[in-house]
């Protein structure tokens, strides 16, 4: 391939040291970057057109003594991965902001600051996921802070109110907030001037778990449970991506069966989420009857599922180095008979839902993206593809069998919800027939579903990425002897939610629902971290909190 | 747009049934809860290691060992059913354990502990002991005294035989002269 001895030329000769760059694989690049040469090499980087992919904190002071910043970019063209490198001090780790030079990372520095107490220069910091009644100086990333000792040192402001009041337990639910689109906890503040937002704020990471931390302590065959827990709609996706990232790092060759048994599945996930998706915004249009016939299609997506799996929508049959059960004959018949019913059902659906004017009407000029502010943003999936950027995992970076299988990416460049809209609609058809390839191959590629025969090497760097039907997934995984050392998750949302502040300005009110809801946010995702259900004597807390948008 | 819906509609009929009245729709190959088959566990454990939710639990109580099942915290990922060298889980396809009471959640099954002959702790259960006796002695492996030991009981055997085995290597040694 070489590509990444191509980028690695273009990197030398925009002045980076070629003795700082590591070729870890044809694909992936490491360069070791100076703190003081971090903001010159990212801008270098944008101006070469590549894309930030995500910026994992590392606490490594027990592997080399610093804490490290591994900011993790695309040249999605060339299908090559750039990772940078930087060290920072044990002591005091400070880092120069590049949010001036990389818009597209205000959240990960903010992050990095909140988990694992990075300062980063030239900027303003905040809280971005912890409570705001959390401890100020207690970084639940850094290795030397454990489970236990957060569960002691976090007090929430809940407990001194149960005291005052006389409770000997509390349990303070939370009712709200306040789903302007999809039911889940967000909260959006729009600033209004007459019908137009002006504005806007996000307060999210509602619901953080912590399972970074909590897959530290688990070991590799253990961790897909929960990563495909993530989302209960793409979980698969994620599950996915943490193998990914795992078999990247130990260098596992996954077999065939395997790689194709994943790629069936991902898509059948990609039609149920893609259907769920059109029955919502039905909804939020105050279209109930489009959005109930959307879900009975929708249905036979998730009986196949269960008939493949064992599982609706938790289908589990992920491990590292392939798949835990096969997939027989009689199940790809009834795969495909559920294909033939779909492509049917849906152009029928479609010109009953989409197409008639009133939902036309809605869609068309509303919410738009710019493909600049697409860029600027770095989003990614349908939000990206609707904004005429052509980025897709599936094509850019092939896993799993799409490397094999013909497929089309629908882009359009109007930017508005119709745009993101006719994406995933064209994707359901492009969907269908990647499933089909996959059933006539899975006929034919016999052998092995798991290599189950793997060293594991401590110490080494991985990258797993999946188009989730929301946009890419990525994961950043860096092993230990019995359980990953640092497990970094990006959801698609994540980045695609800071660029409604463009999609919603000067938007009229009565759009922004739907807008929001056209990135097709998954929330739960985007706050996957932290710790909330607390157990302190036997008392259940948790915190209601408010995070402001910068 | 409504002559469209109409005809969407009448064509697809009724696509729900009248859940809990009605039996909901369900593959066979739903993964759903299990329940022991107490006369096949042996309380080996290994259904309580692989198992990614700490679902499953062995607990030393008194003298009985009890392998637990707590479907509260169970996520249907079957790695227990599939672990379990004995063929002691059965798979179910429910789904539904709506209960107003907690202990329903549960299921168990309590096994006779072995207390070592040592030091007197619970370690193991007879059942798995006797188990593992029977597979030994098929290929003619008399250990028996040695497996109702504990762990730690056994180990510290294991090195007092070693070291009376080097004390003996070394008078050997002496009695016949090393060059
Ligand atoms: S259920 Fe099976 S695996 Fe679990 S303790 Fe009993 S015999 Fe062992
Ligand atoms: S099905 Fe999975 S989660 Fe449930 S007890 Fe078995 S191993 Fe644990």
């Amino acid at each position: 391939m070489g590509s990444a001895a191509r980028v690695l030329e273009t990197l030398v000769s925009s002045g980076i040291d070629r003795s700082r760059i590591e070729v870890l694989d044809d694909r992936t690049l490491l360069v070791e970057v100076p703190r003081n040469e971090l903001r010159n090499v990212v801008a270098t980087l944008r101006r070469l057109g590549a894309r930030p992919r995500t910026m994992a904190a590392c606490d490594d002071r027990s592997r080399d003594g610093v804490y490290r910043l591994l900011y993790v970019y695309a040249f999605d063209d060339l299908g090559t991965t750039t990772i940078l490198s930087v060290a920072l001090d044990p002591r005091k780790p400070v880092a120069p902001t590049v949010i001036d030079v990389d818009p597209a990372l205000d959240w990960y520095e903010l992050e990095a600051w909140d988990l694992m107490g990075i300062e980063f220069e030239g900027r303003k910091l905040r809280r971005l996921i912890l409570p705001e009644d959390w401890p100020s100086n207690l970084h639940p990333l850094r290795k030397d802070v454990s489970i236990e000792e957060m569960k002691k040192l976090y007090k929430p402001l809940a407990t001194w109110r149960g005291l005052e009041i006389g409770a000997d337990s509390v349990a303070l639910i939370p009712v709200g907030p306040y789903h302007p689109a999809l039911h889940e906890p967000e909260l959006f503040v729009l600033y209004l001037r007459g019908e137009k937002v002006v504005d806007i704020d996000y307060l999210g990471f509602m619901v953080h778990r912590g399972i970074e931390k909590l897959a530290e302590s688990m070991t590799y065959d253990k961790v897909p449970f929960i990563a495909e827990r993530i989302c209960g709609i793409c979980g698969y996706a994620h599950s996915v991506a943490y193998c990914q990232a795992v078999e990247h790092a130990l260098r596992i060759e996954v077999p065939d069966r395997a790689r194709y048994i994943r790629t069936l599945l991902l898509e059948v996930e990609r039609i149920h989420s893609h259907l769920l998706w059109i029955g919502v915004a039905c909804h939020l249009l105050g279209f109930d009857t489009g959005f109930m016939h959307t879900w009975r299609i929708r249905e036979k997506v998730m009986v196949l599922a269960e008939k493949l799996t064992g599982s609706r929508k938790m289908y589990g049959i992920n491990i590292v180095g392939g798949v835990r059960m096969d997939i027989d004959s009689d199940k790809l018949s009834y795969a495909e008979k559920v294909i033939e019913e779909l492509r049917r059902e849906v152009p029928r659906l479609i010109s009953a839902t989409i197409s008639v004017p009133q939902v036309r009407k809605r869609l068309s000029g509303t919410g738009i993206l710019e493909k600049s502010d697409a860029t600027r943003y770095a989003v990614v999936g349908p939000t990206a593809r609707g904004s005429g950027v052509p980025i897709d995992v599936r094509k850019d970076h092939p896993y799993a069998a799409y490397g094999e299988l013909s497929f089309r990416v629908p882009t359009y460049s109007e930017g508005d919800n119709m745009a993101r809209t006719m994406v995933r609609v064209e994707e359901l058809e492009e969907s269908f027939s990647i499933v089909e390839q996959t059933i006539d191959a899975l006929r034919k590629v016999g052998g092995w579903i798991a290599n189950e025969e793997y060293e594991i090497v401590p110490g080494r760097l991985g990258i797993g990425s999946v188009e989730a039907p929301r946009g890419e997934d990525i994961h950043v995984l860096i092993t230990d002897r019995t359980t990953p050392y640092r497990w970094r998750v990006r959801a698609p949302t994540y980045q695609n939610l800071p660029a409604l502040r463009a999609m919603l300005r000067d938007c009229d009110l009565a759009d922004a629902p739907l807008t929001i809801a056209s990135i097709d946010p998954c929330f739960s995702c985007t706050d996957r971290i932290l710790i909330l259900d607390l157990r302190t004597g036997g008392v259940t807390i948790r915190s209601v909190r408010k995070v402001v948008g910068g | 747009m409504i002559h469209r819906i109409l005809a969407l509609a009448l064509k697809s009929g009724v696509a729900t049934v009248r859940y809990p009245r009605q039996p909901p729709i369900l593959t066979e190959e739903f993964r759903g809860f299990l329940v022991f088959d107490p006369t096949k566990c042996v309380g080996c454990g290994a259904c309580t290691r692989v198992c990614p939710a700490n679902a499953m639990n062995l607990e030393i109580r008194g003298n009985e060992i009890v392998v637990e099942y707590f479907a509260g915290r169970c996520i249907l990922c079957h790695l227990c059913f599939y672990a379990c060298p004995f063929g002691a889980l059965v798979a179910t396809t429910s789904f539904d354990r709506t209960t107003t009471n907690f202990e329903d959640l549960f299921d168990r099954v309590a096994h006779e502990g072995a207390a070592c002959p040592s030091c007197g702790s619970i370690h193991a259960t007879k059942r798995l002991i006797q188990f593992v006796d029977l597979v030994l002695k098929s290929e003619g492996i008399e250990i028996e005294d040695r497996l109702r030991l504990c762990p730690e009981c056994r180990r510290i055997e294991a090195l007092r035989a070693l070291n009376a085995f080097r004390i003996g290597m070394e008078r050997e040694g002496v009695e016949h002269g090393v060059e």
